[in-house]
């Protein structure tokens, strides 16, 4: 209840703070520079979906459904840049090619950035999907790339098209890489406004329309999924498909188009980030601070993530296990952290914290208090996932056997959600150390992280310092990351010989209420 | 030893009824099989007796205690009732030891503990297989340690949900064996729910047939075959052979001819629907012998023997016959039959 209750604080304060501006609402709403601002973001977020569509369903066919060269180690490589924050993604861009800025620039980044989003969960939906459905329709005479486009795709699409529902709240969200790319997004403007003047009703009202947008793509990516959910009808564990031969030259086009992607994604920010290092390296670099950043960073992910999952483990058991109205308000509420964008609910925190919560306004508590609304989904997702895994009938025999509620909660819901929870934890760890505009806003007075050092370096152009903290904060974000895939992938081999209906973990979330939060 | 009663149970789910006011006595130290079609309500009866279904209306007790009353629901925990439900449930995060410890009392260390374990595992043939994890275990092995996990606390009614339907056709036969001698060597209450009549037939000392949310019938096996108490338990326990025919008496006049009865008091003489078992009809080659001529239709062989399909020879209207036979026989013979034991007869 109380998780619930804290998820719904920032849109609260929101509405509270648009219905006091009153007849302004209609002015602020009626800039002409409103509209314009409206326009330029459904563009980027358009484009970085569709791209991101393209290149994830692609990218998880070639992997999975071919014998592409060195397949398993590229499935690997590719999803990688999920440990690349944008924000350090678009700092290497500006630093290394200074025409990379606007619409093109903050295309470029947030696509090779966040197509994991939509490949993660095709991959896992594309291996576990029965090939037996393919095979009917080639016998019916389909052509492979017709059985391809009508029926795999088809097959896929749940899972694809809720990865593209987080690249496009991502898109919609994200505050560090269009801020550097200097392209004026939504949170771009929120927070120019915010800094600009004393008056915040503008900003306040902004972040309303951006949530109203937010909500308004997450019912619309819905609606594109309706009565395409699948199920496997019958019994029986489903087979592997055979992988598709590629020629000499097919493959050589798919292994050059792969690598073209890792390169943009992956090996370029990464060789920027070390040519401004070395670079930076005569000069000197601040190690003290490096240090201090670094363990800063870490401290707060770690409290914050405890924070969350101790929110979101009740939550989840609770709503995976028992349905009623109650249970569903309880989720609903938590999903609604989801639907703000992380600088929203920053904004709403700091009004919330000059006005009722002095005492606690730039301290550590309430920054934790963000992180947990922001995160709290991609927790309750995790756990509520793997607790579905496990058959209610297992927790039954425990009853029976003379196991109280809790003593079952103890000694058998927990344990076999343990996997679950763990990776869970991992995504909301990973999630903090690379979230920005939440801790720029909220962190403790005098307090910096590996973000927002970077974030002040660039800030004032001095990419050679800067690029110490992107490399810490990459090479800290990795662990976690590989954490999760390990995870996921334990996760999807007991699923097989398990419930093959239930998605296993929150990486690959094909139904709706599990998907995640974007930083 | 203890017995189960249910009273006018009743449980809606919407506008289906699971359970329709049933009553059902179960003797303390049987072994009562729940037969019926799948959506039959015979699960939903069992999770009432284990306390995860709230019944509408209706009382339960178990071992003369009252745990399911209007205002009165004992929690799961408190009933002594394990289950064994479909697929086992072992808990897949415990080696085999640790699942059969699970409803002990003591820690697993201890020698008590240690003792009731080893002891559960020789009980079902499974000595020395404590530390395995339960994916290393066949469908029948996990089955079995599923019902040492429910056994092992002692506890007075033991459910087990369609607990081999998982299992292929021949570790069936053989675990349905096992589990009976260790149902017996315990003495334990046991309900168990099968949409199986053969496993029914052959496993319990009592089969309750259930069809819609009502109990039909509840009687020993040989009752429930030989004497069902209507047309729908006759289809559902068997193969059924439906005459047209009337009834004069202790006899029912069919195109087989007069047939001798089982019981006379319940169907008044005249238009009835006499009914035999495919066993019934013995089948002979040589037609020149006295009986009925009818043409073979079709053979399905199964071994043992075979289920020959027949058409009647010169009935109006067209009368199918099943029988059983182990004579070589052909689609397209023509064969005598006749009739042996009496038939049941139903309202038509």
């Amino acid at each position: 209840m109380a998780g619930a209750l804290l998820a719904l604080l920032p849109l609260g304060y929101l509405v509270l703070r648009t219905v006091e501006a009153g007849d302004r609402v209609g002015a602020i709403l009626t800039r002409p520079g409103t509209l314009e601002l409206v326009g330029r973001s459904l563009a980027l977020v358009g484009t970085v979906t569709t791209l991101c569509l393209v290149l994830g369903v692609g990218l998880a066919a070639l992997v999975t459904r071919t014998t592409l060269p060195g397949r398993r180690v590229l499935a690997v490589l590719l999803a990688l840049p999920l440990a690349v924050p944008s924000y350090v993604a678009a700092f290497a861009w500006v630093a290394a090619v200074p025409w990379a800025r606007g619409f093109v620039g903050a295309t470029l980044v947030l696509t090779a950035c966040t197509y994991p989003y939509v490949y993660l969960p095709v991959v896992a939906a594309m291996r576990g999907v029965d090939p037996a459905q393919e095979e009917v329709a080639r016998s019916l005479g389909r052509g492979p790339w017709r059985t391809f486009l009508t029926v795999t795709v088809r097959q896929v699409w749940p899972a694809a098209a809720s990865g593209g529902l987080l690249v496009a709240l991502y898109a919609l969200s994200d505050f560090g890489a269009v801020s550097l790319l200097q392209f004026d997004a939504f949170t771009r403007v929120i927070h120019t406004s915010y800094r600009a003047s004393f008056d915040r009703t503008p900003a306040a009202v902004l972040s309303l329309l951006l949530v109203v947008l937010t909500v308004l793509i997450a019912l619309g990516e819905r609606r594109s999924r309706r009565g395409l959910e699948q199920t496997r009808v019958g019994s029986g564990v489903s087979r592997r498909s055979e992988p598709l031969r590629l020629g000499r030259m097919a493959a050589a086009a798919a292994t050059a188009a792969v690598l073209a992607v890792l390169a943009v994604a992956l090996a370029f920010p990464l060789a920027s980030l070390a040519y401004w290092f070395v670079t930076g390296l005569s000069a000197g670099v601040d190690v003290e601070r490096l240090v201090t950043s670094t363990a800063t960073t870490l401290l707060l992910a770690v409290l914050g993530a405890l924070v969350t999952m101790a929110f979101a483990v009740p939550i989840g058991v609770l709503v995976a296990r028992h349905r009623s109205r109650a249970t569903s308000a309880i989720e609903l509420g938590a999903w609604a952290g989801h639907a703000l964008p992380g600088i929203v609910v920053a904004l709403a925190l700091v009004f919330f914290g000059i006005r009722v919560a002095q005492p606690i306004y730039q301290r550590t508590p309430l920054l934790l208090i963000a992180y947990a609304v922001l995160f709290l989904p991609a927790g309750v997702g995790a756990v509520r996932a793997s607790v579905a895994m496990s058959s209610p009938r297992v927790e039954e025999v425990a009853r029976s056997l003379g196991s109280r509620p809790l003593d079952v909660l103890r000694r058998v819901t927990l344990p076999l959600a343990g996997p679950g929870v763990a990776a869970g934890t991992a995504l909301v760890l990973l999630t903090i150390m690379k979230e920005l505009p939440a801790t720029l806003l909220l962190r403790p007075t005098g307090a910096n992280t590996l973000a927002t050092s970077l974030w002040t370096e660039t800030g004032v152009a001095a990419y050679a310092a800067a690029a110490p903290y992107a490399l810490a904060l990459v090479a800290l974000a990795v662990v976690p990351t590989l954490w999760l895939m390990h995870a996921q992938g334990r996760l999807g081999e007991s699923g097989e010989s398990g419930d093959p209906c239930e998605p296993p973990t929150s990486l690959d979330q094909p139904s709706d209420p599990h998907r995640r939060r974007v930083p | 030893m203890s017995t189960v009663t249910l009273e006018g149970v009743t449980k809606a789910f919407g506008a289906t009824n699971a359970l329709d006011d049933v009553d059902l006595t179960v003797a303390g130290g049987h072994l009562t099989a729940v037969l019926g079609p799948s959506g039959c309500g015979k699960t939903t009866l069992l999770r009432v007796v284990a306390g995860f279904v709230r019944p509408d209306a209706g009382t339960v007790t178990v071992g003369g205690a009252t745990v399911e009353a209007s205002g009165t629901h004992v929690a799961p925990e408190r009933r002594g009732v394990a289950i064994v439900p479909q697929e086992g449930a072992l808990f897949p995060h415990l080696d085999v030891a640790a699942n059969v410890a699970f409803g002990l009392p003591g820690r697993r260390r201890d020698r008590a503990t240690a003792g009731r374990v080893a002891e559960m595992l020789a009980l079902i043939g499974l000595e020395g297989h404590g530390d395995r994890r339960p994916d290393e275990l066949s469908g029948g092995q996990q089955q079995r340690v599923a019902l040492a996990r429910a056994l092992a606390p002692s506890p007075g009614v033991v459910v087990l949900d369609e607990p081999f339907s998982a299992l292929d056709a021949g570790l069936r036969a053989q675990v349905r064996t096992e589990v009976r001698g260790v149902l017996r060597a315990i003495g334990a209450t046991a309900v168990i729910v099968t949409h199986d009549q053969e496993e029914a037939l052959s496993m319990a000392d009592s089969v309750a047939v259930m069809d819609r949310g009502r109990v039909l019938m509840h009687g020993s096996p040989a009752e429930v075959y030989q004497r069902p108490a209507d047309l729908v338990v006759a289809r559902f326990v068997g193969d059924l052979v439906e005459l047209p025919g009337t009834k004069a008496g202790a006899t029912v006049e069919t195109a087989l001819g007069v047939l001798p009865l089982h019981g006379t008091a319940e169907v008044p003489d005249g238009p009835v629907l006499a009914a035999l078992r495919p066993e019934q009809i013995r089948v002979d080659g040589r037609i020149e012998r006295h009986g009925h001529r009818a043409h073979v239709d079709d053979v399905v062989f199964q071994g043992h023997d075979s289920i020959v399909r027949l058409t009647l020879t010169g009935s109006r209207p067209t009368l199918r016959l099943a029988a059983r036979s182990q004579a070589p026989l052909r689609p397209g013979d023509d064969v005598a039959v006749r009739v042996i034991g009496p038939a049941l007869a139903y309202p038509r």
